[in-house]
């Protein structure tokens, strides 16, 4: 990586850093008592987290092993489907209690205290235990058996559904595809169902400001 | 020991107040009247903030969010079975 390189994802590391901070400068300006622009809504804050984290991910990987997903990229310097997978739901999760927490500033007097559901937890465990356990498995093999990359660099997409062993490091791995479409899809279910979250918090709020205009209005009158 | 004297309290002449005419007694009345009438326009208007504060409590608790979505406990059997299926298939010998 050259050193030009490395300045550039430096940089980005630190303002993605500087822009989450100001974030949360922001939301102390933009509540409901100083009612805020058309951009600043909790779709906005939503993705806005998200980019920020995932670029802070990206610059560590890029630092690291040379890649924008270098975060994902396991010690045989193959892409990890356990690793990519406790990635994206590291983001969502983090990045969506950033965004309940600067929306509640507005309207509550306790902005973190929202429940977070067991099934989460669960979910989160499984990813964990899958992230501990792949590479315990793959340990306990001989090392002439488990495919092993030279560099980082040449990581490939393909590695997520490849087979690991050198027996079967040509063909796809059945289990492996089945994982990827089952996280695909629940992390899309779940991103989903964050919306819809939001969007109730966004309408409520809504009706908030349209009651505080009308009940303003004879008196500006 | 000689007996002790009374002090003899005297009021002067300028302690004394001068009876009210009726130009000052109306106008001291209007005054009151001035001021009961703002204590009460100020009562009211309190009485409108608090009322109007509460309203506005009561609906700001509505837009804060509470939690994060639920997700059914079926979805976290499949998660299960499909990484059991993932670790199980990586320690077996290819």
């Amino acid at each position: 990586m050259s050193g030009t390189t490395r300045r550039a994802s430096n940089s980005l590391f630190l303002l993605a850093i500087v822009l989450l901070i100001l974030m949360g400068v922001l939301a102390f300006v933009f509540d409901v008592k100083s009612p805020a622009p058309p951009w600043w809504n909790v779709y906005a804050i939503w993705i806005a987290a998200i980019v920020l984290i995932t670029a802070i991910v990206a610059t560590i990987g890029r630092m690291k092993n040379g890649k924008v997903l270098g975060i994902a990229i396991d010690g045989r310097h193959k892409y990890s489907l356990s690793r990519l997978q406790m990635t994206f739901w590291t983001i969502l999760v983090i990045a969506t209690i950033y965004t309940f927490t600067l929306w509640n500033l507005g309207f509550s007097t306790a902005p973190m205290n929202f429940v977070v559901p067991p099934v989460l937890w669960a979910l989160m465990g499984i990813s964990s235990i899958s992230l501990v356990g792949s590479p315990l498995i793959l340990n306990n093999k001989p090392v002439s058996e488990v495919v092993k990359i030279a560099s980082p660099v040449h990581a490939q997409w393909s590695d997520l559904i490849a087979g690991e062993e050198n027996g079967n490091r040509e063909t796809i791995d059945l289990a492996r595809v089945q994982m990827l479409l089952i996280t695909i899809i629940v992390g899309i279910s779940y991103t989903i169902l964050i919306a819809m979250e939001l969007a109730r918090a966004k309408a409520s709020a809504a009706v908030i400001v349209a009651k505080l205009n009308a009940k303003n209005a004879p008196a500006a009158a | 020991m000689l007996p002790r004297q009374r002090k003899k309290i005297v009021t002067d002449a300028k302690d004394q107040v001068p009876p009210l005419d009726s130009e000052a007694l109306a106008k001291v009345e209007e005054t009151a009247k001035l001021m009961v009438k703002n204590a009460d326009n100020i009562l009211n208007e309190l009485t409108k903030q608090a009322a109007a504060l509460g309203a506005k409590a009561e609906t700001v608790a509505d837009a804060a969010i509470s939690s994060f979505p639920e997700m059914s406990a079926g979805i976290i059997a499949l998660l299960t079975i499909s990484h059991a299926g993932y670790l199980t298939y990586k320690a077996v010998k290819k």
